[in-house]
């Protein structure tokens, strides 16, 4: 017969905590705490020709440390009923179905899998995005200005929205609403540690 | 008006030209100094993404005005500048110009240069007045693009300081000399005809 150690409640916490914390990356980088008064996620699209910018509303977990690429992690849920682009009918018909299918998919989250440092102050994050039912990896290209504790960041990414489902039915095609969408981030973030 | 210049004064396409740059050049300073400053705000209801397209548009519609009225100046004849200028005054007139002529051709491509390096190109086309897409003339290139970037910068600041000089000296001529020099450049204003002055 197994033997099975008897732990009490506070022993078995301790032991998960150990065990997590030996499973996870053993080099903790900084964290930061997202500004959220200093930072967009603007969303640029064009219905034909004609541009709209919309916002929405986003947390982030961060860990980033410039000289710890390697323990540095970056996750980001995105409230997809949070889009405003100034026009209420997009705006509402964006929840729908064919589009977000908000009320089935209320989030979508970035997790950063990588960091590679491109320039100077220009780094590549690859992360896993999850809009809808798609998960797919994209590469956000960044540039970071630290100043003491504080952390500015500015980032864009071109997105297929069609590779993730957004726009279905007759919106699937290209001319109504172009597929190609850019992401643009701006964050500023304060050193929490 | 006349279509082309005479000896005495410029012709409607370059004075249309000019002043579309000059208007144009005064666009691209303050949408330039704004745009890099908005940050996650705007400016006369304009996002910094907006301000970055149009500056991007003026800017490539600078660097073709440019290059036609180049074409422009040399298919036509030049008024002289009048005879009673000192040789320095002269050589100034000329530096000037030239300086003028080159910042108009190398700001938009030192520009251009920044769009097409910078680690956003993918991310962010540049489309010209939201009409069509301004391909990219380099690879991506982080360190590239730092130094275009302090490149555009500073030629950016020496334009203001030679556009100052262009201004004053037209100024001189107008109000000074009183001669025809900022004149033969204005639409319908009538020459004042050489006057000695002397």
């Amino acid at each position: 017969m197994l033997r099975v150690p008897r732990l009490g409640v506070p022993r078995l916490a301790a032991a998960v905590v150990v065990s997590l914390g030996v499973g996870a990356a053993p080099a903790i980088a900084a964290e930061w705490s997202v500004v959220p008064e200093a930072s967009a996620l603007t969303i640029v699209g064009h219905q034909g020709a004609v541009p709209f910018e919309a916002t929405m509303d986003f947390t982030a977990d961060i860990s980033f440390d410039p000289d710890d690429l390697a323990a540095s992690q970056v996750a980001v849920t995105i409230d997809m009923t949070s889009f405003q682009s100034g026009a209420a009918d997009r705006d509402g018909q964006v929840q729908s179905a064919d589009w977000f299918n908000a009320a089935a998919h209320p989030q979508a989250t970035f997790v950063t899998t990588g960091f590679t440092q491109v320039g100077d102050d220009a780094y590549e994050a690859v992360a896993d995005l999850t809009i809808r039912e798609a998960t797919l990896e994209v590469v956000l290209p960044f540039t970071l200005d630290i100043d003491g504790d504080t952390a500015v960041m500015e980032g864009a990414v071109m997105l297929d929205r069609t590779a993730f489902g957004v726009g279905q039915g007759q919106f699937a095609d290209d001319t109504l609403v172009r597929h190609g969408v850019e992401v643009l981030v701006a964050l500023t973030a304060t050193r929490v540690n | 008006m006349a279509l082309r210049n005479t000896v005495s004064r410029y012709g409607a396409v370059t004075m249309t030209l000019h002043w579309v740059t000059a208007l144009s050049i005064v666009a691209m300073i303050v949408l330039g100094i704004v745009m890099v400053d908005v940050g996650s705000g705007t400016w006369l209801g304009l996002s910094a993404f907006e301000l970055y397209q149009l500056h991007k548009s003026v800017g490539f519609t600078v660097l073709v005005i440019t290059l036609g009225r180049l074409v422009w100046r040399f298919a036509n004849p030049v008024p002289p500048l009048p005879d009673n200028l000192r040789r320095w005054e002269r050589a100034l007139a000329k530096v000037t110009h030239v300086l003028l002529y080159a910042l108009l051709l190398i700001l938009p491509i030192t520009g251009w240069l920044m769009v097409s390096t910078s680690i956003f190109r993918d991310a962010i086309p540049t489309v010209y007045f939201g009409w069509f897409e301004i391909p990219h003339i380099a690879p991506m290139s982080a360190a590239a693009e730092e130094w275009l970037k302090v490149i555009h910068e500073t030629l950016a600041f020496t334009l203001i300081g030679v556009l100052v000089l262009h201004i004053a000296g037209a100024a001189k001529h107008h109000f000074v000399l009183r001669d025809d020099v900022l004149r033969r450049m204005l639409p319908f204003v009538a020459l004042r005809g050489m006057r000695d002055t002397y």
